[in-house]
């Protein structure tokens, strides 16, 4: 049987339901049964996504696993959902953290449990449905709906100020997002005014011959960038992050920071590059001074932090400033390595979230000062943690460095004093984590509490497994992921960068040639 | 024959006035008599346009009108009774329970 | 006697009509326990009357021309239809609830609901007068209904006066209409303007009636009745004085101003824009700041006033039928809104503040699930009708090029989630008071209507293509 001719996309974004459907259905009182039933879910839609792979030709040009269906014929909005292999990744990414998330809930969320499990369901769809969808409609549905769970998670089973947290991130992104949906709606009118279509195919939007007039160009990329830029979060638009993170539960945390923050880096590659290439191209100096300060400033902030988990939190805005950085440089290898460090954030944040989780579910506090000496009541969390650390500071051999080492090389080429800058972000990257480190395992034990602490037990270690063995996968043979990458990026840099996919340097060589290079960029 | 437009000056100053007097008096019989001043005032209106144009739709507009009228005009004083009778006023600024 | 055929057509109306006088006379042979039989009967009137809906033949011009049975007119009707069940449906815990359970109140929410219904029907100035003084003075009795409730009766007599008023206002700019064409049908006056050209008294007449409409819409400036009047007025009533009038206002001024005023099209475009930002912009602030829930509602059914006329003033395709299905789903959203009061009540003005609200979602979650949904829907996200009716509306004025008020509407969106989810907020994140035992008991009707509402928010925001055809044909007429 053929996988690609499954609604394959469909079953994997909407199998969540089911479980919903489940759950809705039990009494309340059956906690068990309830957190048995959403694991056991998200375990299979986890397993399901995996079938993709199967079926996913990393040769072929365009989308795959393609569905289209007329949703509103009388505006032509479409149900078009196809992936690529820039969307396999995040979609499996998605999958993979939202089964650990959910099983890293199992003790610490314990009351409101029926309400919990669902709106992890909820969260998941929407997530889903986001990296799949190809019509913009139907990208902004699902874009939208995974507010409100996130949004509840936050709120209910939040930290001390969640209340605030909550709606802080529900308005932030919610503003970002009607502009984005008033871009999109210029966007359909302009199409329909020069092909007399109407539709919201973002695939027609992107296709050859169908150019739009610059001017037009740099209002809807701004609509799209508020969009975006404030779910990344870039630079000036990171305030509601710390909060966010810092207040939603461990689950709502590694959600947030593995797959959330992803989905405004999505939308510059899926739609903003291709879509608009001009505007892309003159927003290039904005975005890559924005990512600069992130990098610099996420990082010092971090190293200020008092709390586990903010330090986290600011150590996401600094990655994130990363991401951007190696999109904005236009060329393959930086876009290349922008979406290998979002899996690899999604990865080691992911996990430094959990790690925090743990220990707080064990101490109720996340204060850096109380804690200290405790790899040596809890050796195996300690190695844990030790090679997360590593992975976040891009130490070679486990991912991190990776995306950072393609992120810096890509955007070397276009200028070399931007990567010189970004560079000394990875030492201070280095600094903070290494000295939250130090702080929290080495040393004496200093409080009594302390002592009494477990190590991890089978279900903790279950769900760092994984991560662990992808963080050396992707940091020893990161080949199948790249390989994944290459057509997809090569024709959003055509699209965006015609110059310089014409010329295609020989990246090594210029690599180590200064004086040529500064001529022939396209910059 | 009085020529239309000093029908229609008239009709505009006690549609005028009727606004006035609705904003400025403060006891709710007069103020609802005034709106009664406004309905006429397009009454006449009505009725003048009619003759002028020698379209007999004016009149029965102004039929309906009266009838009309004169049903919210059974349901005001109604209301109004039932105002006076809880609270012992018709003074418009003392009907405020409600505020915000 | 031609004309005896033209009540074929108007079959639905005369049911109503019929079950309205029929509630009135039998209800004096009615023991006071077996007053429940009324709604049944109410119910069954309604469902009738729709049903005729679909089977009465559709003609253009019927009784001399005074009434027109088009698409756009059924859809209004089968909208009023929703709405009155709906709020009949809700009606009677509420009632029951302040022991002043009465007929009187089905005959006079099935009058007003047949004066909608040939308003939106009326061709011509005195059919289209009547009809809005029936709906006008039934809804006087309404909002005043409960008489021995001091703020009932302060709600009808406010909504009386000042309802009175516009009404005077209405009828002078008719007068003017009338005066520059002598002619009362809407065909005729725009054949006759249009020959002509503009003049100042047609802009008058223009002015004078869009400002009597505002009014019933409740659009700034002319909305300072609605806060009171819908914080006063008996719940139900107050839902549906939220959502039947306004929407059968809407419908008159799109038939009125799209079929005998395009003239004027420069002049009240730009009017009902500016109206359109002030009203919008208005109501969400005066939200904000609310400590009543009611009253609360009562703002954001003002600034929903304003999103809607955005359609209006942007008009073309995507207005007009983005109108129609906005007044379809927000029918459904606010008499939703409404009912939570109805809901929550059990002593006097309990359930109207912030507080009273605070752990809704552990005591009665399934109910709170569906405030939830209703309060994305009016936020306007997906996945509920809300979003795609706010869609169509901002789509429509970034077509005709209005992009300040697209962006003013969608930056008066992000306001409007602060202060629904500040009830979101109490319900979901607070815990529920220790003190107060409350257990909540809703009767199978409110429970059927809540049921019904959540639903119908959830298919209109997931498959809204049958809604959003039939808006579509419905508005055919208006778009050439």
């Amino acid at each position: 049987m053929n996988i690609q001719s499954l609604p394959l996309l469909t079953i994997i974004t909407f199998f969540p339901l089911i479980g919903i459907f489940i759950i809705f259905f039990i009494s309340k009182k059956k906690e068990n049964l309830i957190k048995v039933i959403a694991n056991i879910v998200t375990a299979l839609t986890f397993l399901i996504s995996l079938t993709l792979l199967l079926g996913f030709d990393p040769q072929a040009e365009g989308m795959q696993f393609v569905e289209k269906v007329s949703w509103i014929p009388a505006i032509g909005v479409q149900y078009f959902m196809g992936i690529d292999g820039i969307s396999l990744l995040l979609i499996l990414l998605t999958t993979l953290l939202t089964f650990l998330a959910t099983l890293s809930s199992w003790r610490v969320i314990d009351h409101r449990i029926k309400e919990y499990y669902i709106f992890m369901l909820l969260l998941e769809i929407g997530m889903v449905g986001v990296f799949t969808s190809l019509d913009l409609i139907l990208f902004y549905v699902f874009w939208e709906v995974m507010l409100v769970p996130m949004y509840f998670l936050i709120g209910v089973w939040g930290g001390e100020r969640k209340l605030y947290a909550a709606i802080k991130f529900f308005l932030y992104t919610l503003f970002g997002s009607v502009l984005l949906l008033l871009g999109i709606l210029a966007l359909y009118f302009y199409h329909h005014a020069v092909t007399g279509v109407y539709t919201f195919d973002a695939l027609q939007m992107m296709a050859e011959g169908f150019t739009i007039p610059p001017k037009l160009q740099f209002w809807i990329f701004l609509a799209f960038f508020f969009g975006f830029a404030i779910k990344v979060p870039m630079f000036p638009f990171h305030t509601w992050l710390p909060d966010a993170h810092v207040e939603a539960p461990t689950a709502g945390s590694v959600i947030l920071a593995g797959i959330l923050l992803k989905m405004g880096t999505y939308g510059f590659i899926r739609f903003s590059l291709p879509i608009l290439p001009d505007a892309s191209r003159k927003f290039v100096p904005v975005i890559v001074v924005l990512s600069i300060i992130a990098i610099i400033y996420g990082a010092l902030v971090a190293m200020m932090q008092k709390d586990w988990k903010s330090l986290v939190a600011y150590s996401s805005i600094s990655h994130m400033g990363f991401v951007t950085l190696g999109m904005f440089a236009l060329t393959p290898i930086g876009l290349q390595g922008s979406i290998i460090q979002q899996i690899n954030h999604g990865i080691s944040t992911g996990a430094l979230f959990l790690i925090v989780g743990i220990v707080y579910e064990r101490r109720h506090t996340r204060l850096i000062s109380e804690y200290g000496g405790l790899s040596r009541i809890m050796p195996v969390y300690a190695a844990v943690f030790a090679i997360m650390m590593l992975s976040s500071i891009g130490l070679p051999g486990l991912n991190g460095f990776i995306g950072e080492f393609l992120i810096l090389v890509g955007t070397f080429q276009v200028k070399w004093w931007w990567a010189a800058i970004a560079a000394s972000g990875i030492i201070l990257g280095a600094a903070y984590m290494l000295w939250l480190y130090q702080r929290v395992m080495f040393g004496k034990v200093t409080k009594e509490e302390n002592l009494k602490m477990k190590d991890l037990n089978a279900r903790e270690i279950a769900y760092f497994l994984p991560l662990i063995f992808l963080a050396f996968w992707i940091g020893l043979y990161p080949k199948p992921f790249l390989k994944v990458l290459e057509k997809p990026v090569n024709k959003i840099v055509q699209k965006v960068n015609p110059d310089y996919s014409q010329k295609k340097p020989d990246i090594i060589k210029k690599l180590f040639d200064h004086q040529e290079r500064e001529g022939e960029l396209p910059y | 024959m009085i020529p239309i437009g000093y029908y229609l000056i008239l009709s505009g100053i006690l549609f005028t006035l009727g606004i006035i007097a609705f904003f400025i008096k403060k006891d709710l019989i007069t103020m609802f008599m005034s709106i009664e001043i406004m309905l006429n005032s397009a009454n006449l209106a009505f009725i003048a346009f009619s003759r002028n144009l020698l379209s007999i739709n004016g009149q029965i507009v102004v039929f309906f009108i009266i009838t009309l009228a004169a049903a919210e005009a059974c349901l005001g004083l109604a209301i109004i009774l039932l105002i006076f009778r809880q609270r012992k006023t018709i003074r418009s600024e003392e009907i405020n329970l409600m505020k915000g | 006697m031609s004309y005896l055929i033209d009540l074929k057509s108007i079959s639905s109306e005369l049911i109503l009509s019929l079950f309205a006088v029929l509630i009135l006379v039998i209800s004096p042979f009615i023991r006071e326990e077996k007053r429940k039989f009324i709604t049944y009967f109410s119910i069954i009137g309604l469902v009738g009357s729709f049903i005729a809906l679909f089977i009465q033949p559709m003609k253009e011009s019927l009784f001399w021309k005074t009434l027109t049975v088009d698409r756009f007119s059924l859809y209004f009707k089968a909208l009023f239809l929703i709405a009155t069940f709906l709020v009949v449906l809700i009606s009677r815990k509420f009632f029951e609830h302040e022991r002043y359970h009465k007929a009187e109140y089905y005959f006079f929410l099935l009058l007003t609901t047949v004066g909608l219904m040939f308003m939106v029907s009326s061709v011509d100035l005195i059919s289209l007068y009547v009809s809005f003084e029936l709906m006008a003075i039934s809804c006087y009795v309404l909002a005043g209904f409960l008489k021995r409730d001091l703020r009932s009766n302060e709600a009808g007599m406010k909504y009386f006066v000042l309802g009175v008023f516009s009404s005077g206002v209405l009828l002078f700019g008719f007068s003017f209409l009338f005066g520059l064409t002598g002619e009362t049908g809407f065909n005729k006056i725009f054949q006759n303007l249009s020959n002509k050209g503009t003049d100042f008294f047609l802009i008058i007449a223009m002015l004078t009636i869009a400002g009597a409409l505002f009014f019933k819409i409740a659009a700034v400036p002319f909305h300072m009745w609605t806060p009171d009047v819908y914080e006063g007025a008996p719940t139900p009533v107050t839902a549906y004085l939220s959502v039947a009038p306004k929407a059968a206002c809407f419908a008159i001024f799109i038939r009125l101003f799209l079929e005998v005023l395009p003239m004027l099209k420069n002049e009240w475009q730009t009017l009902i824009a500016w109206v359109s930002l002030f009203t919008m912009t208005y109501g969400n602030i005066a939200a904000l700041t609310q400590r009543s829930v009611k009253r609360m509602f009562a703002y954001s059914s003002i600034a929903h006033a304003g999103y809607i006329l955005i359609g209006l003033a942007a008009g073309g395709e995507f207005g007009i039928w983005g109108m129609l299905y906005y007044l379809l789903i927000y029918t459904f959203m606010n008499i939703g809104a409404f009912s939570i009061f109805i809901f929550m009540a059990k002593k006097e003005h309990f359930g109207e503040e912030f507080p009273d609200f605070s752990g809704l979602a552990q005591r009665a979650p399934y109910f709170s699930a569906i405030i939830v949904l209703i309060l994305l829907s009016l936020t306007g996200i997906p996945p509920t009708g809300g979003f795609i009716a706010k869609v169509y509306i901002f789509s429509a004025a970034i077509k005709q090029k209005l992009y300040w008020l697209a962006i003013a509407g969608v930056l008066n969106s992000v306001i409007s989630l602060y202060y629904y989810f500040r009830l979101g907020m109490a319900m979901y994140f607070k815990e529920p008071p220790k003190d107060i035992e409350v257990k909540y008991s809703p009767s199978f009707f409110l429970l059927l209507a809540i049921t019904i509402i959540g639903l119908a928010i959830l298919l209109l925001g997931i498959f809204p293509h049958p809604f959003a055809s039939m808006a579509k044909i419905s508005a055919f007429q208006f778009l050439n």
